[in-house]
């Protein structure tokens, strides 16, 4: 017992007094390359992001698509349910349109 | 006048003035602060020079991987870079650093978790050079001695197992000898939180040590 509790002491201490790993100095120079010269992909210091990465843009599509087809469902669920109306795209619009007779438009 | 009298004024005086200063960063680093907006290039050399090392020994600690820490590196002062018109100087320069590199080193241990958790799905799509799944590899940091070398690669392995925030409060205070109000800043957590973050990582790194005793050592 007491010499696992030394062992785990000891495994505890063997960071004190590490030194520090020093960086390549190939990669501080492809830092100020990247730096001094932009390459093609990368923005002038403190500007906006302009562009949208796929995957986000990606996600929105897979959004609008997901709306439209509960919309879809919806419209197509509403026909069916309800037998004494005949949903039509003229008949929708008729309805939607409809608030401007109250307003003689 | 009483002469303790007058050196008491005096002393309350220095430490009025001592208090103020330590509110107020020094003016060199106001100035290359302002030289790095600028866009000045020197002073981005002379950034690099004194603060690579500290991103470095960062991401090196929480990756425990030497390519890995010199990517995140790079990324890390791309980000200062596109980012240094943003910086309010709110906090010093090295702390905005140190958060820099701890936020990017998470963000790529986050996401080969996800790409693990996802492996089968990759799997399916030809896609597993996405899981970069490489044997636990004990780590040698460069900067261990010789002696201590064998028994910081367990320790290192226990700590890779510690939750992220323990891990990274752990990492900086003792590879990169931060105090606990540094460690606060940097975390963006009060000192009594840090507190005890330290507190139940040292708990947990000795519960996993003791079980690599009892498994390999007896």
């Amino acid at each position: 017992m007491k010499a696992k509790e030394e062992w785990v002491n000891k495994a505890m201490g063997s960071l004190d007094g590490a030194g520090r790993a020093e960086l390549n100095p190939g990669i501080r120079k492809n830092i100020l390359h990247g730096i001094r010269e932009p390459g093609p992909g990368s923005r002038e210091p403190g500007t906006i992001k302009d562009s949208v990465s796929y995957s986000l843009a990606w996600k929105i599509a897979a959004g609008i698509l997901l709306l439209i087809s509960l919309n879809v469902f919806t419209m197509v669920y509403y026909s069916k349910s309800s037998g004494n109306r005949q949903t039509t795209a003229r008949s929708l619009a008729t309805e939607y349109f409809s608030y401007m007779d109250h307003y003689n438009l | 006048m009483d002469f303790l009298w007058i050196i008491r004024t005096n002393c309350r005086r220095l430490s009025v003035i001592k208090a103020s200063n330590s509110k107020t960063k020094p003016l060199s680093e106001e100035i290359f602060i302002r030289r790095l907006k600028e866009g000045d290039q020197t002073a981005y050399g002379e950034l690099l020079l004194q603060y690579s090392d500290k991103a470095y020994n960062t991401a090196l600690g929480l990756l425990q991987n030497k390519e890995d820490a010199e990517d995140i590196t790079q990324e890390v002062f791309a980000e200062v870079f596109q980012s240094i018109s943003k910086f309010r100087q709110r906090s010093k320069l090295s702390t905005w650093i140190y958060r820099i590199s701890v936020t990017k080193s998470l963000e790529l241990i986050r996401s080969r978790r996800r790409n693990k958790r996802n492996g089968i799905i990759l799997n399916l799509f030809g896609k597993e050079h996405l899981l970069n799944v490489t044997a636990d590899e004990p780590f040698c940091h460069p900067g261990i001695s010789l002696e201590n070398k064998e028994m910081s690669a367990v320790l290192f392995n226990a700590i890779s197992r510690l939750p992220l925030n323990q891990r990274t409060a752990f990492t900086l205070n003792k590879l990169e000898n931060l105090s606990y109000a540094e460690l606060a800043e940097v975390m963006n957590l009060s000192v009594s939180s840090v507190e005890s973050l330290l507190f139940r990582a040292k708990q947990k790194l000795r519960e996993l040590l003791g079980e690599y005793y009892e498994k390999n050592m007896r």
